[in-house]
This record gives structure tokens, sequence and C-alpha cells, in this order.
């Protein structure tokens, strides 16, 4: 009797320091976080993703090609904008901002967006499993975002950008308004 | 008489007294002449035996560099020596055992090759199959107005199970085999306002004061790209349109979730103090800002 007992009370607190946990790690694995981001432009990039496994050594074909659609989004992150960017006039006509280098704010190569084109194995090869296909679709990946300053989205998040505060401002009442960025002054 | 003689001439007197004087004065400036000299020469030799110490010290010292610099010529010498013998039991070394070492020297260099592939010749058996340099092709350029002011973040597994048939290679029974897929995603929700819907009634100035009616906040992406994916495990077979089935559904089931977790909401309240953060710092000291019910989208 004062065995089961106990077995009882193992098994509970067992049972509740599970729970305890399970709900742990789902606070953990999901939450909401505050950002300040404009984004003021949106690329659209296709590439193709082209592989061919082949090596003297390696007997047969093994070749892969998907076509994938991508989106880029640019602009300026707010968090690093401060009250001391901007100089407003004692007459309130004129306004200086001074804004922060553009940054990719988000890329999106959705699942839904990638198409396998075209996909050849020999017989003496293995196919291409999931991770093989994940690993070229994360080397595409890498390749656009290693592309994007020579793709001119910085140029065109910043003149974006400074569009965006003009025309803002100008509601506002101010008469100048003058928009620079931060990496401007350093060249 | 000599006395009248002596009072007679004063003039002899005079002169013998004089030159009296000069024997005098010569003999005192002889002796001084001899003192000094002797003095000089005195000195001359205090010097000149310093000198010689000197000289006898700077020899000896002189003598033990000479000691230390033969020592050390001898042990740099002695080494050098030791050194070729060393080299020259190597040399015979490698004569004796060419063959192996030739041998060697093939396996590293192969293995160089095969490790870190200078050429691209793609030698290396377990490395992972490379893409190609192709274009990156901009298909088309917006601008947008989109301020983003709520990302929701999660991290879920999404797993998948399908069973086949097989015919048996002997016998006309079926096999069932089991195919199972589990993957690990990392997914970005991004909430905000998109302001470029805001139109000129929305933005009115009093003075110090803006009043800003903001829109409706909205899903601007979700984001799970393939660098957010791992195949923790994978059996069986498994093609690119049933993952990205996959990938689509558990897409979905995260915005989901982001949306149960009052992302839009969250966006509302976030935006509404970014904005007047904002509008403070361009000097107006009253910033109004109403914003827009939230209306949940369709999944």
């Amino acid at each position: 009797m004062k065995n089961n007992l106990i077995l009882t009370l193992i098994a509970g607190i067992i049972f509740c320091s599970c729970d305890n946990k399970e709900k742990q790690i789902d606070e953990a694995l999901s939450k909401v976080v505050a950002c300040a981001e404009l984004g003021t432009v949106e690329y659209t990039i296709t590439k193709l993703i082209i592989t061919d496994d082949d090596a003297f050594f390696k007997f047969g074909d093994r070749k892969i090609i998907f076509s994938c659609r991508t989106t880029m989004k640019a602009g300026i992150d707010l968090k690093e904008f401060t009250k001391e960017d901007v100089k407003v006039s004692e007459d309130n006509k004129s306004v200086e901002v001074n804004l922060p280098h553009p940054k990719v704010l988000s890329f999106n190569m959705a699942a839904e967006d990638i198409k396998l084109e075209y996909s050849k194995v020999s017989g003496l090869r293995t196919d291409f499993n999931t991770d093989e296909r994940n690993d070229l679709l994360k080397q595409g990946e890498k390749a656009i975002l290693d592309d994007a300053p020579n793709l001119g989205i910085y140029e065109d998040a910043k003149e974006n950008a400074s569009d965006f505060f003009k025309a803002l401002l100008a509601n506002c009442g101010f008469e100048n308004v003058n928009v620079s960025f931060k990496d401007d002054e350093k060249q | 008489m000599d006395t009248n003689n002596k009072n007679n001439n004063p003039v002899e007197d005079n002169n013998i007294t004089s030159q009296d004087k000069n024997v005098a004065q010569n003999e005192v400036s002889e002796k001084n002449n001899k003192s000094s000299f002797m003095e000089n020469v005195n000195s001359a030799v205090t010097k000149g035996e310093k000198i010689a110490e000197t000289a006898i010290n700077a020899a000896e010292k002189a003598g033990e560099v000479g000691k230390t610099v033969l020592k050390t010529a001898g042990t740099v010498a002695g080494g050098a020596a030791k050194g070729v013998g060393v080299m020259a039991k190597i040399i015979g070394f490698c004569i004796n055992n060419i063959q192996v070492l030739g041998i060697v020297a093939a396996v590293l260099v192969v293995g160089y090759f095969f490790v870190f592939d200078p050429f691209d010749w793609n030698l290396n058996p377990f490395s992972k199959p490379q893409i190609e340099k192709t274009a990156n092709i901009v298909e088309e350029v917006k601008k947008i107005s989109e301020f983003t002011t709520a990302c929701y973040y999660e991290e879920s597994v999404i797993k998948n199970e399908k069973f086949t048939t097989e015919a048996q290679l002997f016998g006309n029974e079926q096999d069932t085999i089991n195919h199972s897929v589990v993957l690990t995603v990392m997914c970005k929700v991004r909430a905000g306002f998109d302001l470029s819907t805001l139109s000129d009634n929305d933005l009115t100035v009093r003075g110090d004061t803006v009043d800003i009616k903001l829109p409706a906040p909205k899903i601007f992406d979700v984001i799970s790209n393939p660098s957010d994916y791992k195949i923790f495990e994978e059996s069986g077979e498994w093609q690119h349109e049933e993952i990205v089935a996959m990938q689509k559904e558990g897409k979905k089931k995260m915005l989901q979730n982001a949306l149960d977790q009052n992302i839009l909401e969250k966006a509302n309240t976030i935006g509404k103090e970014r904005i007047k953060t904002l509008f403070t710092s361009f000097g107006f000291n009253v910033v109004n800002v109403t914003v827009t019910d939230v209306e949940k989208p369709n999944i």
C-alpha cells in the first residue's frame, strides 16, 4: 500500500513537471517582437538553380534544375533613427532628416515558388533526397542575397525613402525638406 | 773712506743691487721652473700609470671577449656540424626509403586535391553537390511604403508519413514500405501598416498638433526560406512536390498561430507608439494617432 502511494506520487510529480516543460517550450518556440522598419522597395528576382553532380570517378549522370521566384524588400530600420537625426529650423519651415543606410528587411523564397524543372539520375546513382535538394536551394538563396548590393536595391531604397519622407514632411507643413543618409557623410 | 765711496757712488750701488736682484730672481724662477717641471713629470707619470692600468684592463677584457667569441664560434661550428650530420642522416634515410617517401608525398598531394579541390574538378567524393553560377534576374521593381511594427517568430516541426506497396521479388505478395520525413523550420511573420494607402485626409496639422489616421494593419510576409529548414529525418522517397505541399501547410499553420497570438493587434499598439515617437522627433508636441480595427484575414 505504501509502495503504491509512493509510486503514484512520483508519477504525479513527473507528469506535472513534463506538462510545465512543454508549456515552457511552447513559449520559447514562438514570440511576437516589436520592430520598426520602413520598407521602400520590393524586388522580384528569379533564378535558375542548376547542379551537375558529375566527376570522373562517379558513374552516370545526376543533374537537377530548379527555377525560383523570390521577393526581396529593402528599406530603413527606424530603430537606428533617433531624435538627434532630425533638425528642425527655428521658424519650423525647414527640416533636415538624416536616415540610416538602407538594408534588406526581408527575403522570401517561398516553397510554392520553387519549381523542379528538370531532374535526371542515372541507374547507378542515387536520387537527390530532400536534404540534398534543400542544400542546393540554400546555396541559391545565399547567391541571391550575396548579389543584393549589385542589383541596385539599396539605391532604389534610398531614393524611395527620400521621396517618402519629403512627401510626408511636406504634408506636415515643412517648406524645405532635406533628406540625407548616414553613409553619405562617411564617403 | 769706503763709506764715502759708497755714499759718493749711489748709482754704482744701485747697479749691484739690481744685478743681485736679477740673479736672485733667476735663481728663484729656476727653482720654480724645476719644481713645476717635477710636478708635471710626476702628474705625467701618474697619468701614464693610469693609462697603462686602463690599457691592461682593456687588454684583459678583450682577452675575455675573445675567449667568449671563440667559445661561441666553437659552439656554432659544433651546432652546424651536428646539423650537417642530422641532414646527412635524413638524406641518407630518404635515399634508403625513397619509395615509401614517394608514396607518402603522392598520398598527400592527392589528398590535398581531393579535400581542397583547388581547380574545382569535383574530386571530393564526400563533398556536397555545388550549384553553378547563374544570373539573378530582376523581374519587377515595386515602390512600397510598408511600415512593419510587429514580427512573429516560430520554430516548429513538420512531419509526414506515407505507405507504399511494392511487389515482392519472389512470390505474388506485396510489401508495405513506410516513408517518413521530419523537418524543423524557423518561420517569420511580418505585420504592419501599408502607408501607401494614406491619403491627404488621413494627416491633419494644426500648429504643433498632428492627427494621423492609420490604415488597418496587415500581414506583409510569411517567410520560411530554404535556410530556415533542417531535414531532421528522412526515410524512403519523397518528391519535391510532396515536400512543398508540407511546407505550404506548415506555413499556413504558423500564420494561424501568429494571428492567434494577436500579431495584428500588437502591430496596431506598437505602430501607434512608433508613429508618435517619429512625429515627436519632427517637432510636434501633440501627436494623435487613430488606428483602424483589425480585420483578420481568411487563411
